[in-house]
């Protein structure tokens, strides 16, 4: 009952913030549209070289690419692409990081040192740097593969979830209601449950949201640069990759996957910054 | 202030080490002998047990792994990161090459990047929550959104497919510096903008600003002698730490418009399997971030002392 009404007061609040709603719809809609790509599109994969190249039209919304398939389908099957690696790259990292980063904040001392380190370290390579580089070397080591550009990612990706979980669990060691806790012999486990996880949660969803955004940015760097998800998988950087070579005579080859990545990016950001501005006023109240 | 450098040079070494032992084990990370894969980047032909020998001689591969790591960190750390795989050339070489376009291109963004986040960040700031304010809002949250490639490109298609103004690609004069700056300028500005805006807001908001307007002095004078000053030690802290940025920041955009510089250079090499200069780029771009974000931590600590006891 409690938090029932608890959360119908959150959720409220989340959607009178504009910058959320706005976040949230765009969202739903590329989300929607990915879900539905096997009803209200045409296979992606068929090509008809005769209509190659033709511009948007009724039949064809966004147009056609080199070989002659929809690029309306290609955009749409592209969001189920972009959207269920950017997850799964997520989800992975975050269970990564956050593990780590509780580990060392928790526990401290030398643990914390060698992790904080790693974690320095991490910090200070250039992000699309190493994922390039390490794309480059798996492809030779592992041959081309989409789990390639996972790994690689999640290599890179886990240490932002790292180093917020660690100053969580830093700045909450020192709170007094977690010290009364462990005063009256609460059990470590009691404490991650009660206070720990439920302080954490905000900021970590805070940054999973924003963190969506930078995934889709990166997997469509890696798959325009030709080092992502490899074609006939629809994928917008490597649609985008395809069309550059094309931008004289078909520039919406080019156009319309690039609309889609910077739109789902955006719908990402601006959800993440409404959560940021709901949630941030929460903890505050401490 | 001696004590706090040393104590600040101490710690980025472990971070340093780190560096370089991610930057040297790259090319011990898959499976199978690396001597193979050199005879194949390097003669494009299917390694025979001979070639695969004296490769593995010649650069020492049979040695243990951590004579190799020693051996390839002190070299590092002099600049030398050994023979290209695919050219006849030594790594340090084919990076300096490029060195001089990356540096065109970072620090003309750099520069027109500042000058318009200190404007449009104090102009938003002024007018906080006003249409100005969110017009500067939307602007940077596209700055982060759109990807570069995708605006490079379109710039492309208006200014050299239909206007017919300027090259698509290429290096050489003012003409194609234009679009990779204005392409890069706009998502390297966004976030500079932001941080500007909420440093001067920090600022406007604290007593002696109180002061100064209740002293009867104009607005004018109030933002950007009173406000402004205090707020540039921030911004001026975040701007110089953007200088890491000048190895390899602007992949994307270099790759768009053919930029000869270490950008194109890192993913041209990982497409002709040239690990030797991936893993310097690697190196060296992660030394530069520790090393420019020390730099800019022992200025602030010339600057303003009380970093230097408080920590």
């Amino acid at each position: 009952m409690e938090f029932a009404f608890a959360s119908e007061v959150f959720r409220s609040r989340i959607f009178k913030n504009n910058l959320c709603t706005i976040g949230f719809g765009i969202i739903l809609f590329i989300a929607m549209l990915g879900l539905l790509a096997p009803v209200i599109a045409d296979d992606p994969y068929k090509t008809n070289l005769a209509e190659r190249l033709k511009p948007p039209s009724l039949e064809h919304p966004f147009g056609t690419d080199q070989l002659g398939r929809d690029l309306f389908s290609r955009v749409v099957h592209g969001a189920r692409t972009s959207l269920f690696v950017a997850m799964t790259i997520s989800l992975i990292s975050m269970a990564i990081g956050c593990l780590i980063g509780a580990v060392s904040g928790y526990f401290g001392g030398i643990i914390d040192d060698i992790i904080g380190r790693i974690i320095d370290v991490f910090l200070a390579i250039p992000e699309l740097v190493f994922n390039i580089a390490l794309v480059g070397i798996f492809c030779v080591a592992y041959g081309v593969s989409t789990w390639n550009v996972i790994l690689a990612v999640v290599i890179t990706n886990w240490v932002s979830y790292a180093r917020i979980t660690r100053g969580i669990v830093l700045s909450l060691k020192e709170k007094e209601f977690v010290l009364c806790a462990k005063a009256i012999g609460a059990r470590d486990s009691y404490i991650l449950l009660r206070h720990v996880i439920p302080n954490a949660i905000g900021p970590i969803i805070v940054l999973a949201t924003l963190n969506m955004g930078n995934v889709i940015m990166t997997i469509a760097s890696l798959g325009f640069l030709g080092l992502g998800i490899q074609p006939p998988t629809p994928e917008w950087g490597q649609i985008l990759n395809s069309g550059k070579n094309y931008i004289t005579t078909a520039p919406w080859i080019t156009f319309f996957p690039g609309l889609f990545i910077a739109l789902s990016v955006l719908g990402f950001n601006l959800l993440g910054e409404g959560l940021r501005d709901v949630l941030e006023k929460r903890t505050l109240e401490y | 202030m001696l004590r706090y450098i040393a104590r600040r040079l101490l710690q980025i070494v472990p971070t340093l080490l780190g560096i370089s032992i991610i930057s040297f084990s790259l090319l011990y990370i898959f499976p199978g002998d690396p001597a193979e894969f050199i005879v194949e980047a390097r003669y494009a032909v299917e390694p025979t047990q001979e070639m695969v020998k004296k490769i593995r001689m010649e650069m020492g591969l049979d040695r243990p792994m951590l004579v190799q790591y020693l051996d390839w960190l002190s070299k590092a750390v002099r600049g030398d990161f050994g023979k290209s795989w695919t050219e006849d050339k030594p790594v340090m070489d084919l990076i300096l090459e490029r060195l001089p376009a990356s540096a065109q291109l970072f620090f003309t963004t750099f520069a027109i990047s500042i000058a318009f986040a200190m404007l449009l960040g104090i102009i938003s700031a002024i007018y906080k929550d006003r249409a100005v304010d969110h017009f500067c809002r939307i602007f940077s949250l596209l700055g982060i959104s759109i990807p570069s490639f995708w605006l490079g490109l379109i710039l492309i298609w208006i200014f050299s497919v239909q206007l017919r103004l300027l090259p698509a690609f290429g290096y050489g004069g003012i003409e194609h510096l234009i679009l990779p700056v204005l392409t890069w300028s706009f998502s390297f500005m966004a976030i500079k903008t932001r941080f500007v805006r909420s440093c001067l807001l920090e600022a406007l908001s604290q007593d002696y600003v109180i002061t100064a307007r209740a002293k009867g002095l104009p607005e004018r004078i109030v933002v950007l002698r009173h406000a402004l000053r205090n707020a540039l030690i921030p911004i001026i802290t975040y701007f110089s730490l953007s200088i890491s940025h000048l190895i390899v920041g602007s992949i994307m955009v270099e790759v768009v418009f053919s930029w000869p510089g270490l950008g194109s250079l890192l993913v041209e090499s990982v497409f002709k399997r040239d690990f030797p200069v991936v893993q310097a780029l690697v190196f060296i771009s992660g030394v530069l971030f520790v090393i420019v974000n020390l730099v800019v931590d022992i200025l602030y600590a010339v600057i303003d002392p009380r970093i230097r006891y408080g920590d």
